[in-house]
């Protein structure tokens, strides 16, 4: 049911255009369900900058299942070649199409180094499809153990595509069931009078 | 559970409706932006946590339950008009400007973290217990609202002045926040909950520092008369209400 003031909407003015917005950076996502399981790509979200993408990171997939750490980074890092000394988290995507995983820490000269060392230390033989690598320092990290991510005070089962597609799916067979037996009614009615 | 003192239960009853009415009618007027805020995470982010205080709304209907035995639905949908707690901010309408959602959700949400500080230290303990689990969430409410205020405040002079006129439009409402509920003394000289006599300068100074940094003012001042948490509402809260019963009042006793 639409709320009425909904239903006369001002015009939006000002500042900040759609072109504006279009341009906001992109940010990628990881996220881990449980404290111990390994982080993996969630997908990504337009904002401004840093502190916005976080903020919206904890609302959009924070909230979309049981979570209990967020990284967030500018997509570009991920793919990038060049950067400085320091420690980069690793990540692999191991078929096409499949979501990058989390597979440990190098230390490494810049982007390139960081990928060949993730192939010597993590990858080995096996087969992989890419990899992504990010400097730490340009990671933002949320934990929940000192930053409540999930919230679990209340029922959250209403946010799971699960829980929600099952209660919805009954309450639709109900009415559908309903709304057949009105049609089927008045159709018997019509044919008789 | 533990058993409250039957003289408790009527103003008990009455400060547990100005949180879950707060909540329920906040939540409902944010929902309202669902697939209007101004960009798509903003969008989603609020909706999130609009469902955050309707669910916090429900917790405390359901505690309400314990002392009354009403079914929380009939509670949340099925009062009068004077029989709504909540004071008034919580359903003036934003006119679907960004930045008056803002200054409500601010002043609205800042006001919740010191009142549910203040009922966790509660003696009755389902109370307590409660009011420190939803704290823990109101805490995510209140960091979300503060940024954007600063990012609203240092934005450009535009965004500065519309947040500045928000903040203005909505402070004389936001002192009705801190209207008593009838029989809290009852309340405080039972012990049962902590006395909140200051609570307007935590708020106030708390609203102070976010706003100075970000280059805004909130003139907010303490106000007496007669409002929300007394039963007595604006046109703009009926309107609400009507809205928000017109589906549960189609079947009143329907499961949802």
């Amino acid at each position: 049911m639409l709320s009425k003031a909904r239903s006369n909407l001002p015009n939006a003015t000002g500042d900040l255009s759609t072109d504006e917005v279009a341009a906001f950076p992109n940010w990628t996502v990881f996220t881990q369900k449980k404290e111990g399981a390994i982080h993996l790509h969630a997908g990504s979200l337009g904002a401004p900058n840093a502190d916005f993408a976080q903020m919206f990171a904890r609302e959009h997939y924070g909230q979309d299942q049981p979570c209990s750490s967020l990284w967030i980074g500018p997509r570009e890092i991920f793919t990038a070649n060049d950067g400085v000394q320091e420690t980069y988290e690793v990540f692999v995507q191991w078929v096409a199409g499949g979501r990058h995983e989390h597979v440990g820490v190098v230390e490494a000269e810049n982007g390139a180094d960081a990928k060949t060392k993730c192939v010597g230390q993590f990858i080995g033989d096996k087969e992989y499809h890419t990899i992504w690598s990010a400097p730490n320092s340009i990671l933002t990290k949320i934990e929940s153990a000192t930053n409540m991510i999930w919230r679990k005070t209340t029922d959250q089962n209403y946010r799971l595509a699960k829980g929600y597609s099952r209660v919805v799916r009954q309450k639709w067979d109900a009415i559908r069931a309903g709304a057949a037996v009105d049609k089927y009614q008045e159709e018997d009615l019509k044919d008789t009078f | 559970m533990q058993e409250l003192d039957q003289q408790f239960h009527n103003p008990i009853v009455n400060v547990l409706l100005c949180v879950a009415d707060d909540k329920l009618f906040l939540g409902h007027k944010n929902s309202d932006w669902t697939g209007l805020a101004p960009i798509l995470e903003a969008d989603i982010a609020f909706s999130s946590l609009s469902q955050d205080d309707i669910a916090h709304a429900s917790a405390f209907y359901e505690l309400i339950q314990t002392i009354t035995g009403q079914n929380p639905d009939q509670i949340a949908f099925s009062r009068n008009a004077n029989e709504y707690l909540c004071a008034d901010i919580v359903t003036k309408d934003d006119s679907f400007n960004w930045a008056n959602a803002i200054a409500r959700q601010f002043y609205c949400n800042v006001y919740e973290y010191y009142r549910l500080q203040r009922l966790s230290t509660a003696s009755w303990t389902p109370l307590a217990s409660l009011a420190k689990r939803i704290f823990a969430e109101q805490v995510i409410h209140v960091d979300h609202v503060t940024s954007w205020i600063k990012h609203l405040g240092k934005g450009s002079g535009d965004s500065n002045s519309r947040m500045q006129q928000a903040l203005d439009t909505y402070a004389p409402f936001a002192s009705m926040l801190f209207e008593a509920p009838e029989g809290i003394e009852t309340l405080f000289e039972g012990k049962i909950i902590s006395d909140d006599g200051c609570m307007f300068t935590e708020w106030k100074e708390h609203v102070d520092q976010v706003t100075n940094e970000a280059g805004l003012k909130a003139t907010v001042a303490p106000v007496s008369g007669v409002g929300g948490r007394r039963g007595s509402h604006g046109a703009e809260f009926k309107e609400s209400l009507c809205e928000l019963q017109e589906v549960f009042s189609t079947d009143p006793l329907a499961a949802w």
